[in-house]
């Protein structure tokens, strides 16, 4: 479910590719120095779009660093540092851990069981430093899975669900209730782009899949009417709306795993 | 779509929720919906593109489902479902838009949720009152099935054009900004996209 909201890098101007690094970068280095080396390994897009957001928005938080990593062993790359970092780290950890215990609960999954296992320290820290919000997230994930487990056949119902977690993710510092409908938005967007480019292996495997009850087999004004809402929240932010970054990845970029899906049902 | 909704204005009213999907009467959730998933994979649109007859299975195989979900199995026995009679449900649908022009929309929804016959007014009303508590996608689909069900009806058309305004306008504006093909590689991009494939590992991203 993770991982869609990328960039379109192929549209990206150079200064903006350097950005978006030094914000990815900002968020592996956070990982590393907060929750091991094994942490980086759970660094995802999504996160990294949080990142973004909060560096717009709370502009006065970053500290250029520069350092070595193993993407970059021999010249050096320069990175972003400060709360947003940490903070964002901290979702990511959280995020990952739940999802893989949702993995274990599902399919009984070795790897994720692994998984897991590695994250539990981290995710003790993290929810330490984030109780209330780890509690939310958690009510959430449990009503999630228990919306799939039985069957639910209203779609908005249960992404709405996965749109709350991501709110709660998204919700930092002085405009977090306007973050947080942010996030709600995008996560029903995600949940519902994850549905439509599962919806066939999902059908054949016999899982949930809440598109089953539709009829309609052609999700694109359906998935556009989502991304317009997501619009909607993002113009809120003068500051966000009109970033070059944000307006790949809302435009162009969050379309590529679907647009791949379709591609491959041709 | 329109050939499948168009039978269905004259389909024949499910009267036993539990025998259309297979089931014997009060089956158990569980047996629900795994008898539903089973049933999804022979006849969704999805894996039967352009067949018709497949459609509309689907179609009263997901009606049936919803009306076992919405409970209205309770007490109820099946060989004698009532069929809402006309007047009934002219009464219900006053209700109904009573609820709606005063913004009530769960409360319409409650009602809706009670009436087994689901014509095109019943679905444009479904789509207006989902759309008033933020169920896009809902209303989105009922809107279509309204529709479909009835082409010239100029209301339905209306609402399902309100409905996709604001996707409309979005795509326009994704248009401008280019397809998605695949990034263009570099050292980072790449071993990044390595470290995404380790982690699926044990993350499983699905």
């Amino acid at each position: 479910m993770f991982g869609y909201v990328t960039t379109n890098s192929k549209s990206l101007s150079e200064s903006d590719k350097k950005r978006y690094g030094r914000i990815y970068c900002g968020v592996c280095h956070a990982l590393t120095e907060h929750h091991g080396k094994a942490a980086k390994f759970t660094l995802n897009y999504d996160i990294t779009f949080l990142a973004l957001l909060l560096s717009l928005i709370y502009k006065n938080e970053e500290i250029a660093k520069s350092g070595r990593c193993i993407s970059s062993p021999i010249k050096k790359k320069e990175y972003f540092s400060g709360d947003i970092y940490s903070y964002c780290a901290d979702m990511n950890i959280i995020l990952s851990y739940y999802n893989l215990l949702d993995d274990v609960s599902d399919d009984g999954s070795i790897g994720a069981k692994a998984g897991a296992k590695l994250l539990e320290n981290s995710f003790t820290r993290a929810k330490t430093s984030h109780p209330e919000k780890a509690k939310r997230i958690e009510c959430n994930m449990e009503k999630l899975s228990e919306l799939e487990k039985n069957g639910e056949s209203n779609a908005d119902t249960v992404a709405d669900v996965f749109g709350d977690i991501l709110g709660e993710i998204f919700s930092y510092g002085e405009y977090g209730e306007k973050l947080y409908l942010l996030g709600k938005a995008l996560g029903k967007f995600i949940y519902i782009l994850d549905a439509c480019v599962d919806i066939h292996a999902d059908l054949k495997k016999g899982r949930y899949n809440p598109l089953t009850f539709s009829l309609n087999t052609d999700y694109d004004m359906m998935l556009a009417s989502l991304m317009a809402d997501v619009e909607a929240k993002l113009k809120e932010f003068p500051d966000l709306y009109s970033d070059t970054i944000v307006k790949n990845i809302i435009y162009s970029g969050i379309w590529t795993e679907y647009e791949k899906a379709k591609a491959r049902r041709k | 779509m329109d050939r499948i909704r168009k039978s269905e204005s004259e389909k024949k009213m499910i009267n036993n929720p539990y025998a259309e999907l297979g089931l014997p009467n009060g089956a158990s959730d569980e047996e629900v919906t795994k008898a539903y998933r089973k049933l999804a994979k022979k006849y969704h649109p999805d894996l039967n593109p352009g067949d018709a007859a497949a459609a509309e299975k689907m179609a009263r195989i997901n009606e049936a489902y919803n009306m076992i979900k919405d409970g209205k199995t309770a007490n109820t026995s099946y060989g004698g479902y009532s069929s809402s009679q006309g007047s009934s449900t002219g009464t219900l649908f006053a209700a109904v838009a009573r609820y709606i022009n005063a913004g009530y929309y769960t409360e319409a929804l409650r009602i809706l949720s009670s009436i087994s016959d689901r014509n095109a007014r019943w679905y444009y009303y479904s789509a207006i009152a989902n759309y008033g508590i933020g169920n896009s996608v809902t209303a989105l689909e009922h809107a279509r099935i309204a529709c479909s069900m009835e082409p010239a009806n100029p209301e339905y058309n209306e609402l399902l054009e309100r409905i996709q305004s604001g996707g409309r306008v979005y795509s326009e504006t994704k248009t401008s900004y280019g397809f998605p093909l695949n990034m263009s590689p570099c050292l980072w991009c790449i071993l990044s996209n390595i470290f995404c494939n380790l982690c699926s590992l044990c993350c499983r991203c699905r």
